[in-house]
């Protein structure tokens, strides 16, 4: 609960800052998003991940571990891509949302390997 | 027994309820990131491929290897019986068998391995293809594949009951209100193949309680339960899928229960050809059992 006040209250924050040093407010926004960002993921995205986690821990595959993991990939991807389109660079966020895609995709690459092969021995030649 | 029985039961119904569990951590995490959809969404069917294909081909593996060993012991055998035709003479005219008649069923083997498994793991792959890609739709094909080949398997169980009833030597003994019941709840219940099911067990039925005059109960018994196994074990993976599929469509996908019903309606086919092989299996086996008994009887 208290962590949407204080985010609000650095939303207020930046809002003053922009006011009183225009030419600083990039750097400012940036510096506080990241730090923002790492104590917001810490204290609640990771320990939720976890608890969502424990509920299937007794499933003997790991699918559900990389689906979570992924999906938590993806979001931070979105939203550090976000940030860069904010001050402008958009092509850079492009890049930054591709390597993010390829991350997940690679995290997958055995399981897809694996269904290859089950749907290769359907082939009788 | 009680931990054999659970080992078989969680090897069957495991990936179904894994499947379950991991909708539910699907629809979680669609819920918590909308725009993480489409990945879920190919993320999901490459899971349901990996959990659930597993069972629909090794049902399948399992009908290759035993319409291949059939078929090979078919080659192996031909011979040996030609000659035991030519040595027993008289014998035979007794049992009043047609040669052609286990050409015929060694020759729907064969035809089954080269032809209509071929084309059957075709279907099943082009509607994988068709859920993978919806933009790219071959399901006219597959259920074009599928009701083909069902009308090949139903006009060769004809050609066996015509072979069958000419044969005259083999009646139908046991009493047909008893059985019309039954009959009629399988046709009822089992969708696509269950009339087909009907007629072939009845064709069965007749060919084998003719030959009771020779073989004790107990053989035959033993004969159609080995023939039919993994006939039924098809059967219950096939209905799984159904189940499945009809018990997860209002929370999932459209894709992944349509995906479970393909596979489903796949390995239904695949029973009717399973059938097909059994049938043919029971022949064979009922046929020499028969023969050697009436030689060694005769001499």
């Amino acid at each position: 609960m208290a962590v949407i006040f204080q985010l609000f209250i650095v939303y207020i924050l930046l809002l003053l800052l922009s006011f009183a040093a225009p030419a600083l407010h990039p750097i400012l926004y940036t510096t506080l998003f990241l730090l923002t960002a790492v104590y917001v993921l810490f204290t609640f995205l990771v320990p939720f991940a976890t608890s969502v986690l424990s509920l299937v821990e007794k499933v003997p595959v790991p699918y559900t571990t990389l689906l979570v993991v992924s999906a938590g990939l993806y979001y931070m991807g979105e939203l550090l891509a976000l940030q860069m389109k904010d001050e402008g660079y958009g092509a850079f966020a492009r890049l930054f949302q591709t390597v993010m895609k390829i991350v997940i995709l690679t995290l997958w690459f055995p399981s897809i390997k694996q269904l290859i092969e089950t749907i290769h021995a359907l082939i009788p030649w | 027994m009680p931990d054999f029985l659970n080992s078989i039961i969680a090897e069957v119904l495991g990936p179904f309820f894994l499947l379950m569990v991991m909708l539910l951590i699907t629809l979680l995490v669609d819920f918590f990131l909308p725009a993480f959809q489409k990945w879920t969404r190919f993320v999901l069917l490459l899971l349901v491929l990996l959990l659930l294909m597993e069972p629909a081909t090794e049902s399948f593996r399992q009908i290759q290897l035993i319409t291949h060993s059939i078929a090979s012991l078919f080659l192996g055998m031909y011979p040996l019986i030609a000659a035991m035709i030519l040595a027993s003479g008289a014998t035979f005219s007794v049992v009043n068998f047609q040669p052609a008649m286990l050409l015929f069923a060694q020759g729907a083997v064969v035809f089954a391995e080269k032809f209509l498994l071929p084309i059957l793991s075709t279907a099943l792959l082009l509607d994988i293809l068709t859920r993978l890609m919806p933009e790219i739709v071959f399901t006219r094909m597959a259920d074009l594949l599928r009701t083909s080949l069902l009308a090949i398997v139903s006009a060769m169980v004809a050609a066996y009951s015509i072979f069958i009833t000419a044969g005259g030597a083999l009646t139908w003994t046991l009493s047909g209100t008893l059985n019309e019941p039954i009959k009629e709840l399988i046709r009822q219940n089992i969708p696509l193949i269950g009339s087909l099911l009907t007629d072939t067990l009845g064709s069965i039925g007749r060919y084998s309680s003719g030959a009771t005059a020779y073989i004790s109960i107990w053989l035959l018994l033993s004969i159609w339960t080995v023939a039919l196994l993994p006939a039924l074990k098809i059967l219950c993976t096939a209905f799984l899928f159904r189940w499945t599929a009809a018990l997860i469509e209002p929370f999932s996908q459209k894709e992944v229960c349509g995906l479970l019903d393909d596979i489903g309606r796949t390995l239904f086919v695949l029973c009717a050809i399973s059938f097909l092989i059994s049938f043919a299996f029971i022949y064979t086996t009922i046929f020499i059992v028969t023969f050697i008994k009436m030689m060694t009887l005769g001499k």
